[in-house]
């Protein structure tokens, strides 16, 4: 923007409040004058019209965006004031040109004399003859709001698309429109001593992890009472639910000696790593004889299919019975059968026997001699 | 009971899984340790360390097959150490990390207070685990920082290398026939205040 003593009409003539022969007349009068008693008033006067603007001026009051303010000083921060920009644009293009040009040269000095200007213009037909005033005066000024924006089909929209401008949470600005809830009371939470104590189930799951209830992790001493792990003999005589029972108890063993060994780390109570470790492997020791013992199953399971496979008595087909076993007669007969062989084989010995017996003497007494 | 229902009250939170997993595993072989809320974390939280390939079906599944715990929503991260050195200047190597989850309850669970008494802590032979303790920190402490480390002149001398240096340096100044001073050993036998003589104070 130029200097105010630039504009033509700065240089009209003084401020006179009496109305002129023509009301069009006088505004542009008005308009022009304005500004120059402004500039024209002694400093002390200038000095006292130049106060800065306040919430309380009720064309500047937003306060009702802003949280109050208590304290010792009330001055609202610099953020705190309100600016153009808050407000909703209710006033005429006449009152914004107006003020616009006015309030950069003297913020002052505008609010009264717009007073005035107002007061001398309150009908409809007034302030029409003003919109036409303004565009008579338009030709002279150099002044931003007048400049004809270069606009250009598809030009982007001059408006502001940041929604939040202004707000933050740091300088306390608050919102910018009023919320529906803003004025309702947020309830407060309670502390945590005024709840009830909270009753925890004596059968609550998660026990199961403490070796211990009142201390959590187990003493040293009490890691020691263990004895050895299951061998593998000893599990070999279970069936699988007692395998798989004995599986889960170690698990769970485990998980005790875990919390404890946490606890005991984390709270800094003192020695009793290595019994614990020491109870963890004799846990560990029984449930890789458990999967010994499986994988030992499991083995001969395999072996046993083999077998089937050339069994005629089995049938792996999964139609009907398994196992078939052959009739009893069948089985009689085959009983029978080897009674016969063995008959035969003993029938053969004896006569073997008898020939033995009756050797040639000769060569009997030259076996003797040699052996002698 | 007046006092507790003038309070607010809490709803109990519902259990919101409708199915489980389906996959059966007879055998599994994870060490899942239950560890101590933070002071001020809600009862219905529970953290566990679990093992690196959990996850939070499956300790949901687990809790409620093998302990019974029924949970509304379970969040999990992984701590990760920072890299480690073998013997301060072996190769660079990071330590395997550790999975934790943290299971909303839908029973509260409150953990008993911590064993802070000394004479509770006994079994655990406290008193000599703290005294271990600190003089590791200050031997640490010490290595770490090199204006601690006093310099050789500045160490102690002690006695017995005092005592043999001063008659060291008694012998040789008897050697040259100089005068040894009051302050030296005694030899016994010789009269006291006889020069070139070394005595015992």
């Amino acid at each position: 923007m130029g200097r105010r003593s630039d504009h033509p009409n700065f240089e009209s003539g003084s401020f006179s409040s009496k109305p002129a022969p023509s009301s069009a007349a006088a505004f542009a009068l008005l308009v022009g004058t304005f500004v120059t008693t402004a500039t024209t008033t002694d400093r002390s006067t200038q000095a006292s019209i130049q106060r800065r603007r306040r919430p309380g001026d009720e064309s500047w009051d937003c306060s009702h965006f802003i949280p109050a303010r208590g304290g010792r000083n009330p001055k609202p921060h610099k953020h705190e004031l309100p600016t153009t920009y808050y407000h909703r644009r209710t006033t005429s293009r006449t009152e914004r040109y107006i003020t616009t040009t006015m309030a950069t040269a003297a913020a002052s000095a505008v609010r009264p004399s717009l007073g005035a200007a107002f007061k001398l213009t309150p009908s409809p037909s007034s302030v029409r003859i003003s919109h036409q005033l303004v565009s008579l005066t338009r030709p002279m000024s150099t002044t931003a709001p007048l400049l004809k924006r270069h606009t250009y089909p598809g030009a982007r929209s001059n408006k502001d698309m940041s929604k939040s401008r202004g707000q933050s949470a740091l300088r306390r600005t608050g919102l910018r429109w009023r919320l529906s809830m803003s004025d309702d009371p947020l309830p407060k939470p309670r502390s945590r001593e005024e709840l009830p104590p909270v009753e925890v189930d004596p059968d609550h799951g998660l026990w199961d992890f403490f070796p211990n209830r009142e201390t959590v992790a187990a003493s040293p001493e009490d890691d020691m009472k263990h004895g050895r792990g299951w061998m593998v003999e000893e599990l070999r005589g279970k069936s699988w639910e007692d395998l798989h029972r004995l599986w889960w108890v170690c698990v769970k063993e485990r998980n005790r000696i875990a919390t404890g060994a946490w606890e005991r780390e984390r709270g800094k109570m003192g020695f009793g790593k290595s019994e614990a470790q020491g109870r963890d492997r004799e846990v560990r020791v029984t449930m890789r004889g458990i999967k010994h013992v499986l994988t030992e199953r499991f083995y001969a399971w395999e072996d046993a299919v083999k077998l089937a496979e050339s069994d005629p008595e089995i049938d792996l087909s999964g139609k009907g019975r398994a196992f078939t076993p052959r009739e009893f007669l069948e089985e009689e007969a085959a009983e029978a059968k080897v009674v016969d062989y063995l008959v035969e084989e003993e029938a053969a010995e004896v006569k073997a026997e008898e020939k033995a017996v009756v050797p040639p003497p000769e060569t009997n007494v030259q076996g003797e001699a040699a052996k002698l | 009971m007046s006092s507790m229902n003038s309070l607010p009250r809490i709803a109990e939170p519902v259990q919101r899984w409708k199915r489980f997993g389906e996959k059966q595993l007879f055998l599994p072989n994870h060490v899942v340790a239950l560890l101590r809320p933070k002071p001020k974390q809600s009862p219905h939280l529970a953290t566990f360390a679990v093992p690196l390939q959990f996850n939070k079906l499956d300790l949901r599944d687990y809790l409620h097959h093998a302990y019974g715990v029924e949970t509304t929503a379970i969040r999990s991260f992984i701590n990760q150490p920072k890299p480690e050195r073998k013997n301060k200047t072996g190769p660079w190597y990071r330590p395997r990390a550790q999975k934790m989850m943290i299971a909303e309850l839908v029973k509260p669970f409150v953990w008993p207070e911590p064993v802070k008494d000394e004479e509770a802590l006994k079994p655990w032979d406290h008193a000599m685990y703290q005294k271990l303790q600190k003089d590791r920190r200050a031997q640490e402490k010490k290595q770490k920082d090199p204006k601690k480390v006093p310099l050789r002149n500045k160490f102690a001398v002690p006695d017995d290398v005092k005592s043999v240096s001063q008659q060291a340096r008694e012998l040789l100044r008897k050697a040259k026939g100089l005068k040894v001073k009051e302050k030296g050993l005694k030899v016994e036998g010789k009269e006291e205040g006889e020069k070139g003589e070394v005595k015992d104070e």
